[in-house]
């Protein structure tokens, strides 16, 4: 049904932010004196990989010197993935990501998931350990918020990574030949967001809205139209606003074959369309008809209902009056919705 | 009561012939290995732990008690990455290690074999750490105890330094200790692992490091075009005491070779570089690719709105 293939690489991304706040933690060795005897850049990586790439990795070549690990080394993984309630929106809204001179692309509001990440540091020496979990633990506050770009630039999100709790294990007790494993555990809590499809779309250009108090029939309708037509959602331009009434105005008509005389606002009505409408002058055989609810017809009757006069229209003309209304208009960047947290 | 005194087992000339035998049987059917004494660097003595070198190593014969494979795990993938259990069971003679301790010119002093020393086993290439000696087998069978079994498992490394002087054993020092590569052009002569070098900086401060490895990446192609090459130095130290990497626009100085001249450091791999020499000894390490690929996703362009710490530059 959905069908439409899309790949933002949104938790990849966000497993590459998350390392990169990692990535330059070094341990150092110290005498007695406080001089420095080697300096370690701590190891990082994602610890979920195919097993044979680890294996032809890290023993490239099977007759190298055998060890059974380098330490201190820190890897990190997803644990938990939970649909985050508190950022909910409507649904169907949409945000624009750019626009042409004829479409702009857009894309549905993303929907927020709360994803767990597990740190875990792994040293030889409680002091290895130590000296990285201080140089991890007081950036987070308890959480660090990194700005990222979403959808390769299009918007930016704060991104934050909380840390939600901090373990450790240290099992030195036991037989002397069961391994000692100095493991601290981090785990912390960030927010992703994942956009849907981005979907292309012609601008409008032209809006025509009908107003309506009760009957069925609009009072007037209203047409919003831009110009330049080819003006773009950046560009300046004007929106020319034109209100018209459902009905004419007036009418002209031209009678011939009258039984009587009208007279100046008398109630007249045509026997065909049944228009009514008031007579406001009279000139000749040409009466000039106001509050019209519809249209003449050339042909038919018009009847006086005071007079009960009776005449053909000859020839009929219609005046409409709309009303034209020009608003400039300038980009508002400032009206965008800043979706960061 | 008491044992019979006419089948007395403490007979010293029958002891020591089943010391000679056993002897002659770990000569006929074990391994030459080395005994690797640890040497303390620096003690911690709040978190009862100890900084640790190994700076000789000591051939001697020992019998492999595990004859089909190594016992332990052997090779997992966990969250760390690659690791290797392999358990093995050393047995010594308690005389010929009595020998090595006797010997004038060897530093070691130790009465038995202690617990964190190493075994390097050439046959596999294995680095052994004893975690255990068990003295009691065979248990006083003519009233004495003539072997040592040592207990081992893969040694884990966590930067000590090796200076044993045998090669095979200081490799793993140059292969797997903390690196850095530097980039070096204009010099004729090479390094060999093992070289010394040093930088001096303005101030009188001297960085020194042991080559680990020599990679040419360009010969001379005349004057314009100087040979280059990357140098991966283990052991860096700072005249200085302090903590930090050797400079661009310097000059190394091969301390091995006075006629090795003319290199000068032109590049110092970060971690915006080529992921393979930024912890050239940790191959399954992804801190460079993150660094890359987040570049492209963070904004830095942003301010601290949220009021974060400001992580100083490294």
């Amino acid at each position: 049904m959905f069908g439409t293939h899309f790949y933002h690489e949104h938790i990849k991304r966000a497993v590459a932010v998350f390392g990169t706040l990692f990535n330059n933690i070094k341990v150092i060795k110290k005498d007695s004196t406080g001089k420095a005897l080697s300096t370690i850049k701590v190891p990082l990586a994602y610890g979920p990989r195919q097993k044979f790439l680890a294996r032809i990795t890290d023993e490239k070549y099977l007759n190298d010197p055998k060890l059974a690990i380098r330490l201190p080394r820190m890897s990190f993984e997803l644990i938990s993935i939970l649909y985050d309630q508190s950022t909910k929106l409507q649904k169907g809204l949409t945000r624009t990501i750019s626009s042409g001179a004829n479409s702009r692309s857009s894309v549905l509001y993303p929907v927020g998931y709360r994803i767990g990440i597990q740190l875990n540091v792994m040293a030889k020496n409680q002091d290895d350990a130590l000296q990285i979990l201080e140089q991890i633990l007081p950036f987070f506050q308890p959480d660090y918020t990194v700005t990222v770009k979403e959808l390769d630039g299009a918007f930016k999100t704060d991104m934050p990574f909380v840390l939600e709790s901090v373990s450790m294990a240290d099992d030195y007790e036991g037989d002397f030949n069961t391994r000692r494993a100095i493991i601290y555990t981090l785990e912390f809590e960030t927010r992703v967001r994942f956009y849907g499809p981005v979907f292309d779309r012609s601008i409008i250009r032209q809006t025509e809205t009908n107003f309506a108090s009760s009957s069925p029939i609009p009072d007037y309708t209203q047409i919003l139209t831009v110009s330049p037509a080819n003006a773009g959602p950046d560009d300046n331009y004007t929106i020319v606003v034109q209100h018209i009434e459902p009905y004419p105005d007036s009418a002209v008509a031209v009678l011939t074959n009258a039984d009587g005389n009208f007279t100046v606002g008398e109630t007249v009505y045509g026997s065909i369309s049944g228009t009514t409408g008031v007579i406001q002058s009279i000139n000749g055989n040409t009466v000039t008809i106001i509050r019209l609810d519809g249209s003449f017809s050339q042909g038919e009757q018009l009847i006086g209902e005071t007079s009960e006069t009776t005449a053909t229209i000859s020839s009929v003309e219609h005046t409409i009056d709309a009303i034209i209304d020009t608003i400039p208009y300038e980009p508002r960047p400032d009206l965008e919705y800043d979706l960061r947290t | 009561m008491g044992t019979n005194v006419y089948f007395s087992p403490k007979v010293r000339t029958e002891q020591n012939l089943y010391e000679d035998l056993i002897i002659e049987a770990l000569r006929l059917y074990g391994q030459d290995v080395y005994y690797i004494p640890r040497e303390t660097v620096t003690p911690d003595e709040i978190l009862n732990e100890e900084y640790s070198k190994y700076a000789s190593a000591y051939s001697v014969e020992m019998y492999i008690a595990n004859t089909e494979s190594f016992e332990g795990d052997g090779n997992l993938l966990s969250k760390f990455g690659l690791e290797i259990r392999d358990q093995a069971t050393f047995v010594v003679a308690r005389r010929r290690f009595q020998q090595l301790v006797t010997i004038d010119e060897n530093s070691i002093r130790e009465e038995r074999p202690r617990e964190g020393d190493l075994i390097y086993l050439p046959l596999s290439k294995s680095l052994f750490e004893i975690k255990f000696v068990e003295h009691e087998k065979p248990f006083y069978q003519l009233s004495n105890l003539p072997t040592y079994e040592l207990q081992c498992e893969l040694f884990e490394y966590s930067a000590e330094k090796f200076d044993t002087g045998v090669n095979a054993v200081d490799r793993f020092e140059h292969i797997y200790g903390p690196q850095s590569v530097i980039q070096i052009t204009g010099g004729t002569y090479g390094f060999k692992p093992g070289d010394r070098i040093v930088q001096q900086l303005t101030g009188g401060v001297n960085i020194t490091g042991k080559v680990a490895n020599f990679v040419e990446t360009r010969k001379a192609l005349g004057p314009t075009l100087p040979r280059q090459a990357n140098l991966y130095v283990t052991d860096i130290q700072v005249s200085n005491g302090s903590s930090r990497d050797f400079a661009v626009g310097g000059t190394v100085i091969d301390l091995t070779n006075v006629a090795n001249t003319n290199w000068s450091i032109t590049k110092v791999y970060g971690l915006n570089n080529d992921s393979n020499l930024y912890i050239p000894q940790e191959p399954l390490a992804q801190n460079e690719i993150f660094e890359t690929k987040a570049s492209d996703i963070i904004d830095f362009s942003e301010s601290n709105p949220f009021g974060d710490p400001i992580v100083p530059p490294s």
